[in-house]
């Protein structure tokens, strides 16, 4: 018979179903009364073999699939897999674009932010401000709706430039938002930052040191969290980067609250760069018109040549090669590894998702920890299920 | 330990004080579908297949936006029209598999396909999502109506 010892470990299943999973995630929880002896992540429910989907797609095509990686932040995918394919191509991007670029990607990553806020506080257990921060996610989607068309999926940012130009009426709604957010923001930040609740269920909870968070692989806020000073965006700058101002916030806790403070602050770090944005944002193109992604055939009059034929059967013939580009998303480090052969479908993709290495470190943050904390814990690494599966 | 709870209703205060104040403010939310959200000009839905002075689709039958949507949702047949050029006779779109790219519209060599904002696109089954060259033509007006 078991020993009095064993009866007491339990296996818990949490999810696929679970409601502060994120998603779809599964973890298989080994207890021991209160004590998480150990954890399993369980991954592939949202499953959709996307790398093997690139292959039989062209670059252009697979652009909307992109967005289907991390939900919560499509632009900022968007961006990082054009950005990728223009280092295989070595093209250049007008400055307009460049500009217009940083402007979506900010917001996204605002907005992916203020999702992670709002249900890492609906998981602790604090309603209120999941809608305060989901009620400023939507004025980000309505800016976003203006300019492309799509609330989610947006599959704006293309190579060479973006889809089409800014309206007017877009840069009114983005100062008005710029006005306006950080006086809500600072409501939100009232209601949790000094919350004597939540700092208890915060501090001390879910802690990974220095070394841990770089040997696991760990990337943006995360690891950030955790006292490293390590920003793509500054380290390996693309884009107009070098030329904006920004601070890239870290603490040294390693704690659920420091991954908590540094987001929070990335939030003003991206109004900030918001700000300059629009007193610098140039005139001019907003597409490189030398892109051959640019729709080549849009001429009616003239008819359509055999090489538009030619160009929609086979795809842009791409320089043989093999790049790696990661950029800097709200989640970490978003990495596209593109090998090509010359045609105009990639040879492989690979995709280097932040989510799915936080999912794995997750048994090193929680183990020994309580069972209560996981949750809190599994809020502060802030991954999403169609990044994880991909 | 008194002291403790004295603090944490500090905390509620605070917390009440915002709800409060939103209480009086301005509603965020919309009565839908009594009201409905303005859309703004580039929504991209459900499509839409443009005529020409003729009266006839635009469409070339080039298959252009067939080879380019992703999720490959557009079947064109070319044969016989009635009038006996060879042409496009039929053009069928499942909305039930459309991602809302756009990639088909921007592709068109003949601006013969936009896209609308009507996104009420939900139906009982399957075979209604399947949208044919009839009912993209005649039961997509060009802009969502007003409904009063
Ligand atoms: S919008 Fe995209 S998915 Fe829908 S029919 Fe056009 S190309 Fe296909
Ligand atoms: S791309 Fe335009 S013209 Fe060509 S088949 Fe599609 S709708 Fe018709």
């Amino acid at each position: 018979m078991n020993s009095v010892e064993e009866t007491r470990r339990v296996e818990i299943n949490m999810g696929p179903q679970h409601p502060s999973t994120h998603g779809v995630g599964r973890f298989i929880l080994t207890l021991n009364g209160e004590i998480i002896e150990d954890v399993k992540p369980v991954c592939g429910y949202l499953h959709r073999g996307l790398e093997k989907l690139a292959e039989n797609m062209t670059y252009q095509q697979f652009m909307p699939i992109v967005d289907r990686l991390d939900y919560v932040a499509s632009m900022n995918n968007d961006l990082a897999y054009c950005l990728a394919v223009e280092k295989l191509l070595g093209m250049e991007v007008p400055e307009r674009a460049e500009y217009i670029r940083v402007i979506v990607a900010e917001l996204g990553r605002i907005a992916s932010h203020l999702i992670w806020l709002g249900t890492m506080a609906l998981d602790i257990g604090a309603l209120t401000p999941f809608f305060y921060t989901f009620r400023d996610r939507e004025t980000i989607y309505d800016m976003f709706e203006e300019i492309c068309g799509a609330r989610l999926m947006y599959n704006y940012v293309r190579i060479g430039g973006v889809a089409k130009d800014i309206t007017p009426k877009f840069m009114e709604m983005l100062k008005h938002f710029l006005d306006t957010f950080p006086r809500l923001m600072k409501e939100t930040d009232g209601l949790l930052t000094k919350n004597r609740i939540w700092m208890r269920r915060t501090k001390d909870v879910g802690v990974i040191s220095y070394d841990d968070a770089i040997n696991w692989g760990l990337s943006g806020p995360s690891l950030r969290g955790s006292g490293v000073n390590w920003d793509l965006r500054k380290n390996r700058p693309y884009g107009i980067y070098p030329s904006l101002e920004f601070d890239v916030p870290y603490f040294p806790e390693g704690d659920v609250y420091a991954r908590y403070l540094v987001r929070l602050e990335e939030i003003n770090q991206s109004v900030r760069i918001l700000r300059q944005c629009v007193e610098k944002i140039p005139a001019g193109e907003y597409m490189n018109p030398e892109s051959p992604f640019v729709r080549p055939m849009k001429k009616p009059k003239e008819g359509i040549a055999l090489k538009d034929f030619v160009l929609q059967i086979r795809g842009v013939k791409m320089p043989v090669g093999e790049i790696y580009f990661g950029a800097e998303n709200p989640k970490g480090e978003l990495g596209f590894y593109i090998v090509s052969d010359g045609a105009g479908k990639p040879y492989r993709m690979k995709i280097r998702t932040p989510s799915f290495v936080h999912v794995f470190a997750l048994p090193k943050i929680v183990k020994g920890g309580l069972v209560a904390d996981i949750v809190s814990v599994i809020s502060s690494l802030d991954f999403v299920f169609g990044e994880v599966d991909r | 330990m008194m002291m403790k709870e004295h603090i944490l209703f500090a905390d509620l205060i605070k917390g009440l004080s915002i709800t409060i104040k939103k209480f009086f403010g301005p509603s965020v939310t919309l009565h839908y579908p009594i009201e409905r959200r303005e859309t703004p000009e580039r929504m991209r839905f459900l499509h839409k297949l443009v005529l020409n002075s003729a009266g006839r689709p635009k469409c070339i039958a080039c298959g252009f936006c067939e080879r380019i949507c992703p999720p490959k949702c557009i079947k064109i047949t070319r044969g016989k029209r009635e009038d006996g050029k060879i042409g496009l006779t039929g053009y069928e779109l499942d909305i039930g598999r459309c991602i809302f790219c756009g990639l088909c519209v921007e592709v068109c060599p003949e601006e013969a396909i936009s896209m609308t904002d009507i996104y009420e696109l939900a139906t009982y089954n399957r075979a209604e999502a399947v949208y044919t060259m009839d009912r993209l033509v005649r039961d997509v007006p060009e802009k969502r109506e007003e409904e009063g």
